[in-house]
This record gives C-alpha cells, sequence and structure tokens, in this order.
C-alpha cells in the first residue's frame, strides 16, 4: 500500500516537477552525493523523482514536523500563486501540507539536526546508505533568501564529514557533485565531481565546501533565472547583488 | 584535563588558549569553536576514545566533554 502510494504521488508530482537531467552519463555508476540548491521547495521534490539513480535524502528534521508551523510553504503558495487571495492561500495551504510530509517520511529521509553530536551519527548513517550503494542527496546551502531567484547561498562545511566516514568504510573516495536545479527551464546540471582529498579532514571539508559553492555559483550565473512573478524589483537586484557581488 | 583531549582541542582549533580552558570553557563562547570545528571534535573524540553517541548529548562546555568521556569511555 505504501508503494502503491508512492508511485501514484511520484506519477502525480512528476507531470508538473520533472526536470531533464543534463549530462547525466558522465556521472560514475558508483555512489555519490549530489549537493543540490533548494530552489525553495522545488528542489527537494524536484531531485528526488528526477534523478534516475538510487537515493538517500539528508534533510532538515524541521521540515518532517508537523507542518503547522511551515511559513517556508506557504511562502512558496504565495509566491507561486500571487493571485490568490490570503484565505485561498491558506486553504490550499491546509491541503498541500500534510501531504507534502506523508510524501517526505515516506521517501525514510535521515533528519538532520542543529545538535552538533547528531550531525555526526547523520554523516555517519549517510557513509553507510552508500556503501549500500545509495547515493545521497543533500542540501547544503547556507542561507534561504535568494532560493527564489535561483542564485545560491554559500554551503555549509560539517556534512563533507560523510567524506571520511565514507573512506573509513570502502577505503573509496567519496565524490561530491555540485547540482545545480533550474527550475524554469526543468533541467538539472551538474557541475565536475569534487573528490574528498587525503588530507586532514577539516581542511577537505573546508575544500570541498569551498568548491562546490564556486560550482554552483557558476552554474547559478549561467542558468539562473528570474521568475516572471517576482513584482519588488529593488528587493531583487538587492538580492542578485549580494550573491553576484 | 587529559592530554588526548587537549591534542585534539589543539589539532583541530590550533588558535585555542589553553592557558585559560578550564572546564567551565563554552566551547563556542570562551574557545570560539565553529560548528566545523566542534564536528572535527566529536569525529575525532569517537575514534580516539571508542564512543558512541546517541544524538541526545548537549556539549556547552569543556566539563560537558569531560562528564560525557567519564560516563562513556571504553578505554
Amino acid at each position: 500500500m505504501k508503494h502503491l502510494t508512492m508511485r501514484v504521488l511520484v506519477r502525480s508530482l512528476s507531470l508538473f516537477m520533472h526536470c531533464r537531467c543534463d549530462s547525466m552519463e558522465d556521472l560514475p555508476e558508483e555512489p555519490i552525493i549530489f549537493c543540490c540548491n533548494h530552489y525553495e521547495l522545488f528542489g527537494p521534490i524536484a531531485a528526488v523523482i528526477s534523478l534516475p539513480v538510487k537515493l538517500k535524502l539528508l534533510i532538515n528534521d524541521d521540515i518532517l514536523k508537523p507542518m503547522d508551523n511551515m511559513e517556508e510553504l506557504l511562502t512558496g503558495i504565495r509566491k507561486a500563486m500571487p493571485r490568490l487571495s490570503e484565505k485561498q492561500i491558506r486553504r490550499l495551504y491546509k491541503i498541500v501540507s500534510p501531504r507534502a510530509e506523508r510524501a517526505l517520511k515516506q521517501l525514510d529521509p535521515i533528519p538532520m539536526t542543529q545538535n552538533w553530536a547528531s550531525v555526526i551519527i547523520e554523516m555517519q548513517k549517510a557513509a553507510e546508505e552508500m556503501e549500500k550503494g545509495n547515493s545521497i542527496l543533500i542540501f547544503p546551502e547556507c542561507g534561504m533568501p535568494t532560493y527564489s531567484i535561483g542564485a545560491v547561498t554559500e554551503f555549509r562545511q560539517g556534512f563533507a564529514i560523510i567524506g571520511e566516514f565514507y573512506r573509513k568504510r570502502t577505503g573509496k573516495d567519496a565524490l561530491f557533485c555540485p547540482t545545480y536545479i533550474d527550475k524554469w527551464a526543468k533541467q538539472i546540471h551538474f557541475g565536475e565531481l569534487i573528490p574528498f582529498g587525503r588530507g586532514p579532514a577539516k581542511e577537505e571539508c573546508q575544500k570541498v565546501s569551498q568548491k562546490l559553492y564556486h560550482s554552483m555559483m557558476a552554474m547559478a550565473e549561467k542558468y539562473g533565472h528570474v521568475p516572471e512573478t517576482y513584482e519588488d524589483e529593488e528587493e531583487l537586484e538587492e538580492k542578485v547583488r549580494s550573491v553576484h557581488g | 584535563m587529559p592530554q588526548e583531549l587537549i591534542d585534539i582541542l589543539l589539532r583541530t582549533a590550533p588558535d585555542t588558549d589553553i592557558s585559560k580552558l578550564t572546564a567551565d570553557s563554552r566551547l563556542k563562547a570562551d574557545l570560539g569553536l565553529t560548528s566545523l570545528d566542534f564536528i572535527m571534535i566529536m569525529f575525532e573524540i569517537q575514534d580516539k576514545y571508542g564512543v558512541t553517541f546517541t544524538g541526545d548529548e548537549s556539549f556547552e562546555t569543556v566539563g560537558d566533554v569531560l562528564r560525557f568521556l567519564e560516563e562513556n569511555s571504553k578505554k
């Protein structure tokens, strides 16, 4: 029943959110770590239904909690459907939120918390999943303000410790894949793979994070779009400036 | 303070002023550890002391880490 529900859900979402994957054939067959931009809630859902590999999702545990307080979803509906009244938006939100919550839980993601000790456990679990043959999908951007224009913010660093755990388990170098979702063209682009090197773990985490950021920035500049529905030009320009300098 | 723990701290955050290190030192506010530093320290502690984290731990001070190690260390 669970699988049937999931299949129906994926089919329905695919109609609206499926993205073409650019140069997927260039990616290795072994499990890798897809590091993806958010584009609000579009990124996580589109990546899950579009990447044709066995995936384990790492997701902020706040998103898995009851969605009553999930301002992000409300904001997403407001932006996607600017003509709706606030009352209509709230009504739609009540319909969408429990389904979105159920869908996310059925993906059986690894929840990520803000507790530092937990991060170690979560990254170990991710490395275990890779050893089992699953690729990892993670959204390591630090901030949210530029999600809606396809820009990216700096990346966290600690998540890259997956690479150290993976090496301990398999002796192999983990590969991090910059993964840019272009919401408006419904396309997923991949940057050059970044290996977790053999240097001190802290330095390797920093290197991976910086390289990912630069690769994602390059793709954001190339493929980022401004949504037609964006009304406040000044705010938009400020956001673009803050990212692109 | 166990020398092994000091070594881990210095390897992770070499600029830490260990002359002022006490059990009450706060990891973030006093020692200035970043999230990445802390993750690395947890990683090394797990490796060196053979401890396992449950995710419920709360480490605010050096004393919290020491207490955790006393209660959980296998070495």
